[in-house]
């Protein structure tokens, strides 16, 4: 079984996401800082103990939840329209006659539209009054602080809870579609009067209306309140009452108030306004801006600049930072390709072949070394011939005869004779005498000597055409 | 893509140059930037050319031809390279891959070239052929670009030419044959025939076909008929063994050279009698098994079988003892199995070093009757004579005496065993086959 290798195939690189992070961050920093709010009133997205954000979350467990910004646009969003459930609680700013417009037409256009109002401010008649409701919120009054309110619902839920700084509602007339179900529990219900009332139930045709005087109890800080008494239940339930099967719930976000991420970091320092500011939205807020190059980008560039132009007002480190530039730059090019030294093409080197190649191109230099060995094939050679040739071995003294015969000179056959065989018993260790031989003058002078006695005999050692013709 | 093209150290020179301008520069020291820059976008655009024509050149088209076929006469190779596009490839280094062994006589081993665009150009270079069978190309070609900064990936272009060489046969040869052989006519078996060849008059005899009268004879009042020499038809097998140092010696004149002329004139005579002839070579580790053939087409074949020993092949061949004896067992049982009845002379031609399990391999085939085994051993140390002052061939041959000696008793050895072997010298190496072959024929 084969391993297969893992190879890393890049196919971006390193470099162009570099550059494409570069331009991004121009980008950005071109845009401008984004600026997340930090809603300090009843907003779905305020976590602190005046917001929504509990009351969204619970409704959006249930149910399909619209936060509202923008009452114009709604009506256009809206996929399906059936059963509408608007819910308003404490806008901090009267509604303008455009965005009631919009509330109304969703009630024209929807076939069933329940609102939940819950207000002490009185920002919400306008919407009242647009509905024909005889239902009006004067707003909040002083010594109505703190009210144990008794409700008694016609969903089935009653009980008694305790409202914070409520409006008492108006009721311009007692019609049978109109259910007051809060009162003050000190009162009974056969005498209800117009200032102990505060939350009523009101049948205006397709509309369904809910108001309670107080908007607290929607706030994330009575909603997780551990108290006796239950507001969550209340809740539950009329929501539960107001919203037909399967609504649409449409959550008030545009009324509530936005501060700068930095008004509401000073806020904190206000112990009075301390309570207002979520702290976890406030610290994602300023992350946001903290992160954004806006905040870090254009002062570092600023710093970096100042420091070069400082660095380069000193002469060694002016040197050093061009020194390292040239690095730099040559590195960054020379880094993304492997140099190669530029030599040219091996040509073929065309060759002889020989036997005894080593020693044959030595000998071609003259630098080939004669030893006693050489001595002896020169004499073996020698004795071989003569004995082939005249029968008579170089060894023999009539050796001097035979080559006189064959036109030598006695003296220089004489001498031969002499010269081989002192030599030869030498080279063969027979004779310890002469003690001291160059080898290498002695053979030279042999195959000199030799090459005349041999030509008498019709062979060479010298001519191409040699003795081996006879040896082999 | 990149990995085609290459920078050289020489670029490396360049960057620092330009980026030193650059960061002169930036800190202010010179206004040297755009001449820095400049350099930088000069680069980019060689780049960009040495890539272009690198692909070009790889995809160039390349047409080979060589002439030249026999032994010692000029063999022309060469290499036509056609850029059919618009762009011009500049600088090309060209480098003939060629087998070592071989001589150029006439042109070089490389050149420089342009290639212009819509152009061909032509590379040529002329070795001295010898024979036998040679792997000539590709061509090795680098881009540069003309200032040397980029260098291109080596490519091959072309193909690799396969160029068989046959031995020629030389004037000195035919003269010794000549000198030699009896006849240049049919061969004879000196005994009277059918044939062509005048052999003797005598009586003629009832039954003597009247062609066959002797006319002149009758003039005299002699009725006689002509006789002819029978001619006689004999079988030769060469069987040559070859190993690196056969391929020992001075260009032209090695041992296999000067074998492979003796067998193609000694063939060529062969065939001229019309006699059966054949050759198998042994040669690298590899079986060349020639078809025998009467005539011309037994010469042919012979001279196609010498032109096919692969050089490069021997000289690589790692094959021990007992390789060659398997390869001699085959060599043998294909003798036995494809040769004729009738006599056979089987000629061996082998080295020193392999003579002796030659020898004890072939020894069987005697045997049979029918096999005359000659063998000849070159001595392949005694090339090396050539071209060596006569006093330097002296010690030569004094300090290679050993191996003389060694080629005297391997010959002596394997004429023990019966066949007829001989160690033979380069120069008498012709007259001593060629006599031999002609007493076989007597």
């Amino acid at each position: 079984m084969t391993m297969k290798r893992k190879t890393k195939i890049v196919m971006v690189s390193t470099l162009l996401i570099l550059l494409l992070l570069l331009i991004g961050i121009i980008g950005i920093l071109e845009k401008g800082p984004i600026i997340i709010p930090v809603f300090i009133g009843a907003h779905p997205a305020n976590n602190g103990p005046l917001g929504l954000s509990n009351l969204y979350e619970m409704l959006r467990y249930n149910y399909t939840v619209i936060l509202v910004t923008n009452w114009s646009k709604i009506i256009d969003s809206l996929e399906e329209c059936s059963n509408i459930l608007i819910i308003i609680v404490s806008p901090e700013a009267p509604y303008k006659r455009e965005e009631v417009e919009s509330i109304l037409d969703i009630t024209r256009k929807c076939r069933s539209t329940s609102i939940i109002i819950g207000d002490e401010t009185g920002n919400t008649n306008m919407i009242l009054e647009a509905m024909r409701s005889n239902t009006r919120i004067p707003g909040y009054s002083p010594e109505g602080q703190y009210p144990i309110v008794y409700f008694n619902t016609p969903w089935g839920w009653s009980g008694i809870l305790v409202l914070d700084r409520p409006s008492v509602l108006t009721l311009l007339s007692l019609t049978p579609n109109l259910t007051p179900i809060g009162v003050l529990a000190t009162t009974t219900s056969r005498a209800i009067s117009e200032s102990t009332v505060y939350s009523i139930v009101e049948n205006l045709g397709n509309i369904t209306v809910l108001v309670v005087g107080d908007g607290s109890i929607f706030l994330n800080q009575v909603i997780r309140s551990n108290t006796t008494m239950d507001y969550r239940g209340f809740i539950e339930s009329m929501i539960k009452f107001m919203c037909k099967h399967n609504c649409t719930i449409l959550l008030e976000s545009s009324k509530s108030q936005a501060v700068h991420p930095r008004d509401a970091f000073r806020m904190l320092s206000d112990p009075s306004k301390a309570l207002l500011v979520d702290p976890i939205s406030l610290i994602i807020s300023f992350l946001v801006q903290v992160i954004h190059p806006s905040t870090w980008l254009p002062p570092l560039l600023d710093y970096l600049n100042r420091l070069i132009f400082n660095l380069l007002n000193i002469d060694y480190v002016r040197g050093m930072l061009l020194l390292i530039s040239i690095l730099v730059i040559t590195l960054t090019i020379i880094s993304r390709e492997r140099s190669v030294p530029d030599e040219p093409l091996q040509d073929t080197i065309e060759v002889a072949w020989y036997g005894h190649a080593s020693f044959r191109s030595k000998l071609l230099e003259g630098g080939a070394k004669l030893d006693k060995t050489d001595f002896l094939s020169l004499y073996s050679i020698v004795d071989s011939l003569l004995k082939s040739t005249t029968g008579v071995s170089l060894q023999s003294p009539d050796i001097v005869k035979v080559l006189v015969s064959r036109g030598i000179n006695q003296r220089k056959a004489l001498d031969y004779y002499e010269f081989m065989n002192k030599y030869y018993g030498r080279a063969s260790g027979k004779s310890r005498w002469p003690l001291i031989v160059f080898w290498g003058s002695i053979v030279r002078k042999a195959i000199t000597l030799s090459e005349d006695i041999l030509r008498s005999i019709g062979y060479s050692l010298m001519e191409y055409r040699g003795v081996e013709e006879r040896l082999v | 893509m990149s990995s085609i093209v290459l920078p050289t150290s020489r670029l490396m020179a360049l960057v620092i140059l330009a980026s030193s301008l650059i960061a002169l520069d930036l800190f202010m020291v010179a206004s040297t930037g755009l001449l820095g820059l400049a350099i930088i976008v000069f680069i980019l655009i060689l780049r960009v050319y040495v890539v272009l024509a690198q692909t070009v050149l790889a995809n160039i088209r390349v047409i080979t031809s060589y002439d030249g076929i026999r032994e010692g006469d000029p063999l022309k190779v060469a290499y036509t390279m056609c850029n059919e596009t618009v762009v011009p490839i500049a600088i090309v280094e060209l480098s003939l891959a060629y087998p070592e062994y071989l001589k150029i006589i006439e042109g070089s081993p490389g050149a420089l070239i342009l290639i212009p665009p819509r152009g061909c150009i032509t590379y040529k270079t002329v070795f001295l052929a010898r024979v036998g069978k040679h792997r000539i190309g590709p061509l090795r070609a680098v881009l540069r670009d003309p200032f040397g900064f980029f260098k291109g990936a080596e490519l091959k272009l072309g193909d690799i030419l396969e160029v068989s060489i046959r031995p020629r046969e030389g004037e000195v040869l035919r003269k010794i044959l000549l000198n030699i052989a009896r006849s240049t006519g049919l061969s004879k078996a000196r005994r009277a025939g059918e044939g062509s060849e005048f052999y003797f008059t005598r009586d003629y005899r009832p039954g003597d076909d009247l062609k066959r009268i002797y006319w002149k004879a009758l003039a005299k009042m002699r009725l006689a008929v002509r006789e002819y020499e029978r001619e006689s038809m004999i079988y030769t097998l060469f069987l040559l063994l070859i190993d690196k140092s056969m391929l020992y010696g001075p260009y032209l004149n090695t041992p296999l050279e000067h074998i492979s002329r003796i067998i193609a004139i000694v063939s060529r005579h062969l065939a001229e009698k019309n006699d059966w002839i054949n050759s198998i070579i042994l040669a690298g580790g590899r079986l060349q098994i020639g078809i025998p053939g009467r005539g011309r087409r037994g010469y042919v074949n012979i001279i196609n079988n010498i032109s096919s020993i692969d050089y490069m092949s021997i000289m690589n061949d790692r094959s021990d003892s007992e390789n060659l004896k398997a390869l001699l067992r085959s060599t043998i049982s294909t003798i036995v199995s494809t040769t004729p009845r009738s006599p056979i002379n089987l000629i061996v031609i082998a080295s020193l070093d392999n003579a002796t399990s030659v020898a004890s391999e072939l020894k069987h085939l005697q045997y049979l009757g029918k096999f005359t085994i000659h063998m000849f051993i070159p001595i392949p140390h005694l090339y090396g004579l050539e071209k060596i002052s006569p006093f330097e061939r002296a010690i030569y041959r004094i300090k290679t005496f050993s191996d003389t000696s060694r080629a005297q008793s391997i010959v002596r050895d394997i004429r023990r065993t019966g066949i007829r072997a001989l160690a033979v010298t380069p120069w008498d190496m012709a007259t001593r086959i060629i006599a031999r072959i002609e007493r076989m024929r007597v």
